[in-house]
């Protein structure tokens, strides 16, 4: 893989089933484009999500977020407090082995919010783009 | 419960530099109940060390496994056959743990994963305080049930000193100082008044300038002498 | 996992609309490698008629035990799907989906990339489907019986509305005497009778029916347990009395609190709060040609409330005693049934409105009321401070949670939302919700609310505690977090982070652990959320349908 503009980072996006999962539909049914390299992978909230699935995702991919309900309305309360307590663990962990932080990120939307949610997919996309590859992938 | 934190990372990488195959080593014990060193820690360190070394070129294969407590010998047999193929073991266990590991594989290299911090106590996610020190001498019966010795930066006797400024010690504006503690609970159950009684000198012996302690009880021991 | 998985793979084409896009020829090769596939099918359209039954058939003759759908993400296929699982004698959780339709056909262009994409989210299905357990049911015994606390209007109404459907009710009142707060009120916005005779039929009805026990009197002081077996701890009189419920019901409402000094007013007879003029307007006071101003706004923007009771006395002021009423607001509110008919009736009677922002003063001397404002509305014709004069003034209460709401949510382990009131302002949540399952909000205690919005909450809880208390015993489906006693520590993670209370630590022989205990979901007061699970630093938690095996399974299988 090479730095150079070509490069097309690969990009997973954990999605609570109340928002982001929603969205990624609603987007769809908008028929609003978004590079293919980005992945989703269903969750029932965003406090489902495990530092554990970010380690082990950014092993082979560039970078990964989580979409969650918009702040103070998760459908379980807590849910997107937590993942964003782990979004910070992740980071820390990066962070401290030379891989960018901002390869790791939460952010929030509503079930209706196609067009929110595929602007968020392509800043990240963007933003991973700029990165370049993930130094620290174990399996290439 | 034994509270421990994992170590630096870079301490870590340091001391697997020369290695190719490891295996991290998770206990169920404390380290578990303390978020340090359970197997959901195991799969993220080893997760960690992996994306590391491969950012340097150098990977490292990481067996991960936890067991049910490393500080009992019988729980290695389990994995007494993949430790032949692994360079080294870090283990996530505290101190008594990582020293049990060392003694069951003679033969190999054994790496501290954690610092053991303290005996201590889990006051909510993610916060947890030190309660014993371990002195082999209680006199949790004579001070209110809060003890002076883990608890006074000082670990003095019969009540506070200069330093102890509303409630808190002068070390540090988060450590209560256990000599309010002791007063305000004595006061609280009505036995303020046994704190005139002086606290003989503690034979400091029975604690760590004793030496190393053993303790063998002879109504329990195997013939084996195991 | 079992050893012996035969996963069936049915594509759909969405009647052409996934094969424009995407080489399905391609990835159907592919996946016929796969050792674990056993049987797969093209379909122009899964949704057709007859298909169902097709499925069912083919599950059976290929004895597949988990079937794989490459299609769409249509929540009612997913049911109709599982639905043909069930009848095939399947566990309906041995299914998993594959969205290509919204995952790849609608946002992505044409091209290798795309039929690439398709493929590797068709591999994540199928593992993931390899990984699926099965989910059963549980039955569970639990208490048909509801205590309601409070025995205002909210209380009354919830009490009558649990009872019509068989409940066991526990009625609740903290004071000697039932009716709360709307004993002390003239009239009720749309409402024809009477409060004080609504309150009486409503307690005649409670006091007559068997279902219900009333304790006046008493508070609760204590609480064990979850939705369908609480253990409430009530206090009447010094005596503590222990009862099982399976629902709690809080029905707690408001207390106003009238502090007119906020508007540089003191204490006087002709400065009065909206409640306090409910009353003397029930007890008959002549306003006769008096000249009256009513303030709303400011310190109570954040309800309705307020607006429109004032609103009601208003027009009431103005018909009845030919009264010269003056309305200040800050913003018109009249977002409700009714209300703007209210408001125009009121202007057709003459009360006269005025808006204020920030300029606005008012003085009481000698027994008359002087107020100096300026008009926002008026500031290009006539300028300037206009001065209006009148006999009374009436000032909104501030709307505040009922005295001991803060003790009864650290008896209940709710945490308040905004204002302090109890209900969490969440748009996944009915206002009736509280964090935990079994304990519901009706009336002012959520937020200060109308009549007509108690009359729905006290239903709508009615109904949700039938739903889930609907027998002595009752089936679940078991999809709560399972813990593999094994691994767990019993470290209280999870039961700390349960943001619904719905977790225990139990001991049973049966555990294969130092402790003998693990923790515990109960399946009733879970929500399938899964921080706990997140949280698990020994891995023992597990939410089904997505346990880490299958959410791993996923990563594995995706190209890096």
């Amino acid at each position: 893989m090479s730095n150079g503009k070509d490069f097309q980072p690969k990009i997973v996006a954990f999605c609570c089933e109340n928002s982001g999962w929603l969205a990624a539909e609603a987007a769809a049914r908008l028929e609003l484009g978004y590079p293919e390299k980005v992945e989703l992978i269903k969750l029932p909230c965003s406090g489902k999500i495990d530092v554990l699935y970010f380690m082990k995702a950014m092993e082979k991919v560039d970078g990964v977020m989580i979409l969650a309900c918009q702040k103070e309305n998760c459908k379980f309360l807590k849910g997107n407090e937590r993942a964003k307590s782990r979004v910070l663990q992740t980071q820390r962990l990066l962070k401290e082995i030379g891989i960018e932080e901002d390869r790791v990120t939460i952010q929030y939307l509503a079930a209706n919010m196609g067009n929110k949610f595929v602007e968020i997919v392509q800043n990240m996309y963007d933003k991973v783009r700029e990165l370049g590859p993930n130094p620290g992938k174990v399996i290439k | 419960m034994i509270v421990a934190e994992r170590k630096p990372i870079d301490e870590i990488l340091g001391f697997l530099s020369k290695h190719q195959k490891i295996m991290l080593l998770g206990c169920g014990g404390c380290v578990t109940v303390c978020l340090a060193g359970g197997e959901k820690e195991v799969g993220i360190l080893g997760s960690e060390l992996a994306m590391a070394r491969a950012k340097e070129g150098r990977p490292l294969e990481v067996v991960q496994r936890t067991i049910e407590r490393q500080c009992d010998f019988e729980y290695f047999e389990g994995i007494r056959h993949e430790v032949k193929d692994v360079d080294a073991i870090l283990s996530l266990a505290c101190g008594i743990g990582i020293q049990t590991v060392a003694e069951a594989f003679p033969d190999k290299v054994v790496w501290p994963g954690v610092n053991t911090k303290f005996l201590g106590v889990n006051q909510n996610v993610g916060v947890w305080a030190e309660r014993c020190q371990a002195c082999g001498q209680c006199v949790l019966d004579k001070t209110g049930g809060i003890c002076p010795v883990a608890r006074c930066s000082k670990s003095i006797f019969n009540g506070p000193c200069g330093g102890s400024q509303h409630g808190k010690c002068e070390v540090s504006a988060d450590t209560d100082c256990a000599w309010a503690l002791i007063h305000d609970r004595l006061t609280r159950l009505g036995q303020v008044d046994s704190m005139r009684e002086i606290l003989p000198v503690k034979d400091w012996s029975h604690s760590r300038d004793g030496g190393p302690r053993k303790l063998v009880r002879e109504d329990l021991t195997l013939e084996s002498g195991k | 996992m079992e050893n012996n998985v035969r996963v069936g793979v049915f594509f759909c084409n969405c009647n052409g609309k996934l094969a424009e896009k995407v080489d399905y020829g391609f990835i159907v090769s592919e996946v016929k490698k796969l050792p674990v596939v056993e049987y797969i099918r093209e379909s122009q359209n899964l949704c057709a008629h007859l298909e169902g039954e097709l499925i069912q058939k083919e599950i059976t003759k290929h004895q597949l035990n988990r079937v794989v759908v490459v299609g769409c993400a249509e929540a009612r296929g997913e049911k109709f799907f599982t639905g043909v699982l069930k009848k095939a004698g399947l566990n309906p959780h041995h299914f998993s989906m594959v969205p290509i339709l919204e995952e790849c056909s609608s946002v992505h262009g044409n091209g290798n990339a795309v039929t690439a994409k398709a493929l590797e989210l068709t591999m994540m299905g199928i593992s993931r489907a390899v990984q699926l357990d099965e989910v059963g049911f549980g039955e569970f015994a639990v208490e048909r019986s509801v205590l309601v606390i409070g025995g205002g209007l909210a209380g009354l109404e919830t009490a009558l509305e649990c009872a019509d459907r068989g409940f066991k009710v526990v009625l609740l009142e903290k004071d000697e005497k039932l009716g709360g707060r709307l004993l002390r009120v003239n009239t009720i916005f749309g409402v024809a009778k009477k409060p004080a005779d609504l309150l009486q039929e409503k307690i005649k009805a409670v006091e007559g029916n068997t279902n219900i026990e009333v304790f006046t009197g008493s508070r609760l002081v204590d609480l064990d347990g979850a939705i369908g077996d609480y253990t409430a701890y009530l206090c009447k009189g010094g005596t503590e009395v222990k009862i099982k419920v399976g629902a709690i019901i809080v029905a707690t409402g408001v207390q106003t609190i009238f502090c007119p000094v906020k508007y540089g007013l003191g204490i006087a007879d002709n400065v009065i709060g909206q409640m306090k003029l409910e009353r003397v307007l029930a007890d008959g006071k002549d306003f006769t040609q008096k000249r009256i101003s009513f303030i709303v706004g400011k310190a109570t923007e954040d309800y309705n409330l307020s607006f429109i009771v004032g609103l009601k006395n208003a027009l009431l002021l103005r018909k009845k005693f030919n009264a010269t009423v003056n309305f200040f607001y800050t913003n018109v509110k009249v977002g409700g049934d009714n209300w703007e008919a209210l408001y125009t009736e009121a202007r057709a009677a003459g009360v006269n409105f005025f808006k204020f922002v920030d300029n606005f003063e008012i003085a009481a001397q000698n027994g008359e009321i002087t107020i100096n404002y300026e008009d926002p509305f008026l500031q290009g014709k006539l300028p300037g401070t206009h001065k209006i004069s009148s006999d009374y003034i009436v000032l909104p209460e501030e709307i505040v949670p009922a005295e001991g709401t803060e003790e009864l949510a650290k008896i209940l382990k709710l945490e308040l939302g905004p204002g302090s009131f109890f209900g969490a302002d969440n748009a996944h949540l009915l206002p009736e919700y509280t964090s935990r399952d079994g304990i519901y909000l009706v009336g002012g205690c959520q937020f200060p609310c109308m009549m007509s919005d108690i009359e729905i909450s006290a239903k709508t809880v009615a109904e949700e505690i039938l739903k889930k208390l609907y027998a002595d015993k009752v089936l679940v489906e078991l999809t709560s977090p399972t813990v593999d006693a094994t691994k767990c520590v019993v470290c209280l993670t999870c039961y700390r982070c349960c943001p619904h209370q719905a977790i225990t630590v139990e001991h049973r022989e049966e555990f294969k652990n130092l402790y003998k205990s693990a923790a515990q979901m109960n399946p009733l007061a879970c929500r399938r959320c899964g921080v706990c699970a997140a949280e698990c630093p020994g891995k023992a938690v597990q939410l089904p349908d997505y346990t880490d095996a299958q959410i791993l399974a996923q990563l594995e299988a995706m190209e890096g």
